[in-house]
Order: C-alpha cells, then structure tokens, then sequence
C-alpha cells in the first residue's frame, strides 16, 4: 500500500535469494531452507522500503531531461532511450535498519549474515519489480511502454550518474538515501533506475547479466 | 506551565527558486552571488507575509557540496547572510544561518568523519557569524549523530543561538532510525534553544511527533513542514495554503512556539499563518522525564529495573584486550550483541588496557557499538580525556562512569556531564578512601548531590553507587550496602546503580551468591544494576524481581519470556551435569557428517565425545582437517555453495574451539595460526566479502585481526607491523575503491615490507591484481584459506 514514499516489504522468491548466494542448483537441505526463511523473517521486521520516482519529459535529440541539468551517461542508455518521450527516475531503498540488520548479524559468524545480504537483494529487487510493475499498468492506460529498468553500472552508464539521480530526486531528505564520495549508496540495499516512456512497444532483454560490464568476471552471472 | 509568543519562521527557498526558473540538480545558494535581486526578493516576500525569522539561502553551502562550483564557503554564506540582512534592514526579523546535511553519512555507517564534520561545519559557522547573522538553524536532519557535531560547533566555534530541526517519518522516527524523543532528550541536553521538525510529510503526521518531543523537553518547539506530498508527474505539492493553516491548529498545547513552512509552501502559505497565528502565546507543561538514549532508544528513569551490560571491559579478560590493542573492534561489537539479546538495556563501554591509547580507543568502540547496536551508552573511565572522546562521539544522552566525591573528580567530571548534557553515576566514595558505613555513604552522596547542583544538573541526572565490598572479606558491608540504597532512594529523585558481581569474589559457588545480592538490592531499591546478563541466572533474577515489586504489571514481561521453561533439576550445580547427555541428539551422526552438513552445536557434542577415547592433535589432523577439506573440494565442484560451505567451516570451528579448550586444559599452549591482518579499503564501505572471508580463515584455524571496513593504508600498514602479521588481506568492491588499494600495497611496498597481500573483491581479476602490485588474488574466501595455507601452513 502506498503511504508517500512507503512500501510494504514485498514477498520475496527463494530462488531470487539463491541467486544472490551464488547457488547453481546444489542439493538443499530443509534445515538449509529454514535458515533463509528465518533470516527473511528477522528483516522482514527491519526493511522499510521507500520509493522516490518523478517523471520527466525527454527529447532524445538532445538527450537532457527537462526541467533539470541531467544528461545520462553512456551509449546504452542513449540507444535504449532512442524512441522514448520521457523517461521516470527512480530510487528505491531498505531503509538503514535493514542494513544494521545486516551487519548486526554478520557478527554472528556462520553463514547468517551472508544469507541475509542475499534475501535483502532479491528483497530490494522485488520492491523495483513491484514499481515498475505499478509504472506499467498506469502507462498502459496512456498507451504509452515502459523500456527496462537501466541502473548505473549497467553497460557502460558510470556510477556517477547514480550521484546525479540521488540529487535530481532529493533522495537524501525524501528517502534517506544517501551516496559516499565514492559513489556508494548508503543504505547499501538500495538502487538508482532510469525508465524510458515510449509511445512505440518496447523489447525486454530479460535478464540483466547482459547488458553488464562485469559479465565475465561475475560470479553470479547467468551463463548461456 | 511555560510559555512563549509565537513566531513565524519563512517558507520555502528552493520551491520559490524553481518557480523562478532554477532546473533540478542545481546548486540554488550560488544565487546570492549571481542574482542578488532575486534571493533578496524572496526575503522580503516572505517578511511582507509576516516572518520575523528568516533563514538564509546556505542549506547546502559547506565545502563538500560546493566542491567544483568555483566559489568558497565563505563567499557563498556571506553573499547569502547579506541577501537576507538586506531583505530585513528596517524590520525586527531575524536572520539566522541555515545549515543543512552534509550529504554524506558519517562514519561507521559511512565515511565521513566527526573531524571532517565538525570543520565543514565550523566553516559555515564562522562565515555566517562574521557575516552578521542573528541565529543558525540546523534542519532536514535526519542523523541525530551530524546535527549533534553541527551543535558541538556551533556552541565551541560561536556565540550563535542555535535552533534544531531533524525530519521524521510518520513513525516518529528518522530514515537512520532516530527516535523523535531521543532527538528531543539529545539536543535540549546541548543547550539548544528550541527544536523540533521540518520538511518531512505534511503538517497532520507531525502531530504525534511532536507529542513525543514534548515528553522529552521543556523548550520551545519548532514546526516546519512540507505543503503535504509532491505529485510525481509535476513535481507539485499537494496542500493549498488554507488547508496547510486548518492542519497546523491544534498544534498550542504543544508548545509549538516557531511555526513556518518547508518544501512545496510560499509566501501565501506564511500569510495564511500569519493571520491565524501572529501574536498568539502558547503555554505548555514542564518535563517530567529524565533518561539517557542512544539515536533510537531511551530508557526512562522511571524506578524500573534497567540491567547495564558489563561486558565491554577488558580488565581481566586478556583476549579481549588483546583484540583492542590490535585495533579490532569486533569483539567489542559481538560483546555488545550478546548482551543486548540477552536483555541489557544500556551498554557499559570501558577500555581500560595498559598501554592504549584510551581516548581514542574509546573513540573507536562507541563508535562500532553504535553502528550495531540502538542501546544507550555509560561511558566508563577513570580518565577525564577518555571519558570527554566517549561523550563527543556517542550520539545521545549517555551515562557517565563515574564522579566520586573528591574535590579532584567534582572538578573534572560534573562540568563535562553538563557540556554534553549527560547523566552521572556518582560513587560513595572520596578519592580512593571508601566507605565503612551506611552513613558515609550518604554523607558522600550528599556531597556529590550538592556539588551536581551547582554545577548546573539536576538530581535526576545523578545515579548512587553504594559500592559492592567482597563479602568474604568485609561481610558487615554487603548489609550497609543494601541501607545506603534504601535511604538514598528515600531521600532524593535519583536513580541508582551497583555493580553486584564483585560481592562473591573468593567464595565457592559465586553465581549462587551473587544472584542473591542482586535480588536482595533490587528489593532495597537499586535500579540500574550493572551485570554480565550472560551469566545464567542473572537476567532471571532481574525479571521475578520485577513482578515481585510490583514493576512488572500483570507479570507479562516474565510470562512472556519464561513462559514453557523446564523446571530446573534438583541441583543444577557442575557436577550433576553429564557430560554426554545430548549424544542422543547426535546419534547416528559422525563428527564428519556434522561438519559437512554444518551442525555446529553437534559438531561440538561430538568433538567432545570423541576426546573420551582419542588425543586432541589426532582428532583435529585425523577428522578436523580432513572433514575441511572434503567440504573444499564439494565447494570447488560445486556440490555445495558458499552459505554451505560457511557453515560447514564454522561447524570446523567450532569443534577446533573443543580441542583447544581440551589442550588448555592440559596447560598446553596451542596458538592459533598467523596473525592475518583483513581490512576494507579506504573509501569502500562493503564489508561482506571481508567478512566472509573472515569467518572461514578463523575456522581453518587462523587467528584474524579484522581492522573493519575504511581503513586507510596507514593504519593497514601500521597494524600489519605491529602485529607482526603473516599476511594481509585486503577488499574493495568497487571499482571507485580499487585504487585505495593500490595506494595500500604501495605504501607497504615503500616502505619496505614484505608481508604477502592477498587482495579480493567483486570487480578484481587476477591481472589486476598483478597489475596493483598483490602477491597474491583470491577470487573467493575458500582461495583466501587456500593461499593461507600456502603462505602460512
């Protein structure tokens, strides 16, 4: 339910959690699986996901967002806002309780910290998912289509462009979402998206590993 | 009852400013300087609507959100200050310095650090006071830790009045988890002289916010809020100003003595006010409550019981103190965690070790248990200078430890308790002569009492120590102990605290003892006993005590948390115990099996039950290590992935910790391996991998001094040699904080030492590796062991 910029904590999927794991389809043990679903629990009680978008005409043309001094970075992100009109940017986050959660239960060894970092990822993944979702059916009525969600560090669209985004939607006072001098965001689980709105029918390239420029160092990466 | 004529704030700046033109994404505060007209204009509006206090256009004019703008602080607050001037020249509005986030979060969350704080403020400060302006109010905040070292500032670097405002979710809370009331308590402690809230949502949600700052403090409260919610199309606000005033009445009995709009409102909004508002006086009652918080918690002086943890204290514990030596705060953090679940309700920080430097140690570990834990602090120290870097650093109302009645301790001790609006523990003592009698007690607590008041405090913010003597030898004690408390309580509105563990030191069955002691003072009266709440039975007594008297209503508090709690056995003492009584558990089970599967606490049974019949050495080379490697290779081959093979690793562990126990016990030495020095570099603030790799080192047998994440090269460095490390692993994860790194191994390398690095993280590959000078690239933790090994043995 939307409350301002609140969210509810989205439901998340195991699978989307073992991703994050780095898991390849191993045997799991139930006492394996009701460890993930007790670290979901316990941030389930911390996460507070908050969502800040706005929504900006685009002219591709000259590449800037109107009304602001933003100009996104990148070749990719350029060709995949070739046919939009406006594009919405967007920021989404857990809020830093889930983060002291996280860290709190790193210090108890084991393997607990790191599965919580995992269901906290599909846990801000799923809340993204969940808004782009929302931003779909309200352009569908329009007849206008959503691009997929392109995130700085995606191909070559640079970290500081997460900065800009960050300042553009005031993210510090709305959301709390704040970013270090080296262009981390804080809280970690967080993200910063840039949507294309176009009036033309879009493709969707499914999974993000493709357009990454860490494909093939990463170790999650989805091979073909 | 108190009261106040109210006055009206201003609105909005950046709203009026995009009205006019200026696109998002750029800086608004270099308008002084390049359109004086127009910020001046905007001043005057919002004087004309009926302000008498106006901020200047300086929200985000510090050093670090000016960078590269080609203008300096100092230039851009002292344009702004004279804009705002100019605008009230000839009217009796007030100008006061607006001061805003820094924009970044402060260390340990992030990276910013109090030094770098306090400057970039005091850069601002000293600009806007030269500049002329009336006042300096900090707002938007949502970290009461960076509005707390703005305040420190501001009172240490200027005359100026100095006015707060953080912004709140409708929860109460900020975005960092900072509780409304904790604000209130924090910043009226500091001298302040009013605070309350801006921006945040619309004027309705703030109603039950404010309610909860004005439990926590007399002064006068501010009320600045947005025009309601921005639309995400147009990016406009959604209240109109009529209904904006309609939501701000019954705001009065409240104290809301400063009122005014933040993002979204204008000028109408202020005359809308101005008409309801202007000359108006509103009465509130004084503060009732006393307490001590941390950003997110309080607890109340009530004359409820609330256990102070003991544990962060390294006298006497020689492996602790040796992690705080080595600059590793983790055991510090992990201490505090297991008193927190186990039920402390405030943090004693004490890190008293020969040799250290304690100020800034001291510095260090308020600084890691606040980044994990929300409990209030009692700052532990017998020296002034430590007891001050603990005060600074913590952000919240702390208690100190401790004041006695010497002259010396009066002197130094109560003045810094009212600097930083602190309470105080207040021990019965004079110097180092203690106490033979109930009444000399008392007499020393008077004398401290006294002393509190003219130093400014109230007897609220005192706690008695009656002082615990050993029983065994001083027996009259433990009773006059037990009648100082009573009387104390009796006398005056202070709250009380004992160290109890002290009282069975050289007796048999201490815990039987000590347990007693504390159930005896909690009934004559102790309110804040300082405990290990780890020790069995302690937290037990605390909770029957308070449904004996009376505190727990309706014994919910004990039948929730025992409720299903076996019956204990006859004698619970250690002999009864068996030593094999859960190899039920484990039957069918090999010690093999339970590492591979991860089953710590059966790894642990079993290792026990096998030391019966094998030797130590040949169980962690014949079964241990073995067990190790096979989950290796499951791992390398994919049977099992990374959480699997963590817990199987700290399954390992666990039963090496059986067998080191069991060579100690011999009175045989077995060191752990290393030391291995792991830090995150500078700049990078994700410490996963670091940690991962951690967890598996210390179960392979490694002993790791982990100096966290941000650490510069230097201290790397430094740490590495002093400890005489065997290897030094080092994480970043971005590609933004590769070059910390790189900075890292250079340094060593000029200066000359050879101890291996290992690096690791998302974006390194081993040609980078090579290519920033590491000995070796570990693309995992398992390859972090495995180089370990190699290096190590």
């Amino acid at each position: 339910m939307e409350d301002g910029y609140r969210r509810d904590v989205p439901e998340i999927e195991l699978r989307e959690a073992l991703h994050y794991m780095g898991w390849r389809g191993a045997a799991l043990d139930p006492e394996f699986v009701e460890q993930i679903h007790a670290c979901e629990r316990e941030l389930r009680n911390a996460a507070k996901p908050q969502v800040i978008y706005r929504c900006f005409s685009y002219e591709p043309g000259l590449n800037r967002l109107d009304g602001t001094v933003y100009q996104p970075a990148g070749r990719d992100i350029r060709r995949l806002l070739g046919n939009c009109s406006g594009v919405i940017l967007f920021a989404a986050t857990l809020g830093a309780e889930a983060d002291r959660m996280i860290r709190r239960t790193m210090l108890r060894g084991g393997s607990d910290g790191l599965v919580m970092d995992a269901v906290a990822s599909a846990m801000i993944e799923a809340v993204c998912d969940q808004t782009e979702a929302e931003f779909a059916r309200n352009r569908a009525e329009k007849e206008q289509y959503l691009t997929d969600r392109f995130s700085p560090g995606y191909g070559d669209m640079p970290l500081s462009d997460g900065v800009l985004i960050c300042s553009l939607l005031e993210t510090s006072r709305r959301i709390g979402l704040t970013v270090t001098g080296a262009g981390m965001m804080l809280p970690q689980k967080s993200v910063t998206a840039v949507l294309g709105i176009s009036p033309v029918k879009q493709e969707h390239r499914g999974s993000s590993c493709q357009s990454c420029a860490m494909r093939n160092e990463c170790l999650l990466a989805e091979r073909k | 009852m108190l009261e106040r004529t109210v006055t009206l704030m201003d609105g909005a700046m950046g709203t009026m400013l995009q009205n006019s033109g200026l696109k998002a994404g750029e800086r608004p505060e270099i308008l002084s300087i390049t359109q004086p007209e127009l910020i001046r204009n905007i001043h005057s509006a919002y004087i004309k609507a009926g302000s008498r206090m106006i901020l200047t256009n300086t929200f985000c004019a510090n050093a670090h959100k000016l960078a590269g703008q080609g203008v300096s602080v100092c230039e851009v607050v002292t344009a702004s200050v004279h804009r705002a001037l100019e605008a009230a020249a000839g009217t009796d509005t007030k100008v006061l310095l607006d001061i805003g986030p820094i924009g970044e979060l402060l260390s340990p969350i992030g990276t910013l650090s109090f030094e770098d704080a306090y400057n970039l403020f005091s850069e601002m400060l000293e600009a806007g006071e030269a500049a002329g302006v009336h006042g300096v109010l900090f707002e938007t905040f949502s970290d009461l830790a960076e509005i707390r070292i703005g305040v420190l500032a501001a009172r240490e670097r200027t005359h100026l009045p100095i006015f707060t405002t953080m912004t709140f979710e409708a929860d109460g809370r900020t975005f960092l988890g900072c509780d409304a009331g904790a604000a209130a308590m924090t910043l009226s402690g500091l001298g302040v002289e009013a605070l309350g809230i801006n921006c945040s949502l619309g004027p309705a949600e703030a109603l039950h916010v404010l309610k909860r700052m004005r439990r926590y403090t007399d002064l006068p409260l501010i009320l600045k809020p947005n025009a309601g919610l921005p639309d995400p199309e147009t990016g406009l606000y959604r209240l109109d100003p009529v209904t904006f005033a309609d939501q701000m009445e019954g705001f009065c009995s409240l104290g809301v003595a400063y009122i005014g709009g933040c993002c979204g409102t204008s000028p109408d909004f202020i005359s809308e006010l101005s008409g309801r508002w202007c000359g108006s006086v509103v009465r509130w009652d004084k503060c009732a409550v006393n307490g001590i918080c941390s950003t997110g918690r309080i607890v109340e002086f009530d004359g409820d019981i609330h256990p102070i943890g003991e544990r962060i204290n390294p006298t006497g514990k020689s492996a602790f103190a040796r992690t705080l030596l080595d600059g590793d705060t983790g055991e510090a953090q992990r201490r505090a965690l297991l008193q927190e679940e186990a039920g402390a309700e405030i943090l004693d920080i004490n890190v008293g070790v020969p040799g250290i430097d304690e100020p800034a140690m001291m510095k260090a570990v308020v600084s890691a248990v606040t980044g994990i834990s929300m409990l209030p602090l009692q700052i532990d120290s017998s020296s002034p200078a430590a007891l001050e870097a603990g005060l600074r650093q913590a952000p919240g109302r702390c208690l100190i430890n401790s004041v006695n009645a010497s002259e010396e301790s009066l002197k130094t001790v109560l003045p810094l308790a009212a600097r930083y609006g602190a309470a105080v523990v207040a021990l019965t003592l004079d110097g180092r002569r203690l106490p033979e009698s109930t009444e000399e007690r008392i007499h020393y607590a008077e004398r401290i009492l006294n002393a509190a008041r003219q130093a400014g405090l109230r007897d609220t913010d005192i706690t008695i120590d009656c002082l615990t003597m050993t029983v065994s030898a001083q027996q009259d004690q433990a009773l006059m102990t037990l009648n100082a408390l009573r009387e104390i309580r009796n006398r005056w509105n202070v709250q009380t605290v004992l160290g109890v563990s002290n009282i069975s030191f050289g007796l048999p069955d201490r815990q039987t003892v000590t347990t007693t002691f504390l159930a005896q003072a909690l009934a004559f009266g102790l309110t804040l006993p300082i405990v290990n709440p780890n020790q069995a039975g302690i937290m037990d007594t605390i909770d029957a005590s308070r449904v004996l008297l009376g505190m727990d209503k309706g014994c919910s508090s004990f039948v929730e948390r025992h409720a299903g709690a076996e019956p204990k056995p006859a004698s619970a003492g250690k002999t009864v115990r068996p030593r094999n009584t859960v190899q039920l558990e484990t039957s069918g089970l090999s010690l093999e099996d339970a590492i591979l599967r991860g089953r710590q606490r059966e790894a642990v049974e079993l290792a026990r039950a096998a030391l019966e019949t094998r030797e130590p050495l040949e169980l962690a080379e014949q079964v241990l290590m073995p067990a190790l490697d096979k989950v290796g290779l499951q791992y390398e081959a994919k049977q099992i992935f990374l959480p699997q093979l963590l817990n199987a690793a700290a399954a390992a562990g666990a039963a090496f910790d059986v067998i080191r126990e069991r060579i100690a016990d011999r009175g045989e030495h077995s060191e752990k391996k290393g030391p291995i020095v792991l830090a995150t570099v500078e700049g990078d603030i994700h410490d996963i991998g670091k940690n991962i790799v951690k967890t598996v080192l210390e179960n392979y047998g490694y002993a790791v001094i982990d100096l966290g994440k941000d650490v510069s090269p230097q201290v790397i460095l430094e740490r590495a040699v002093a400890s005489d490390a065997r290897m030094v692993g080092l994480s970043a994860l971005m590609t933004t904080t590769v070059p910390a790194m790189e900075r890292t191994i250079h340094l060593m390398h000029e200066q000359g030492i050879t101890i291996p690095v290992v690096v690791g993280g998302a974006v390194l590959t081993e040609a980078y590796a090579e290519r920033i000078g590491a000995d070796f690239y570990a693309k995992d933790a398992k390859a972090t062991a495995d180089i370990a090994r190699k290096v190590i043995g």
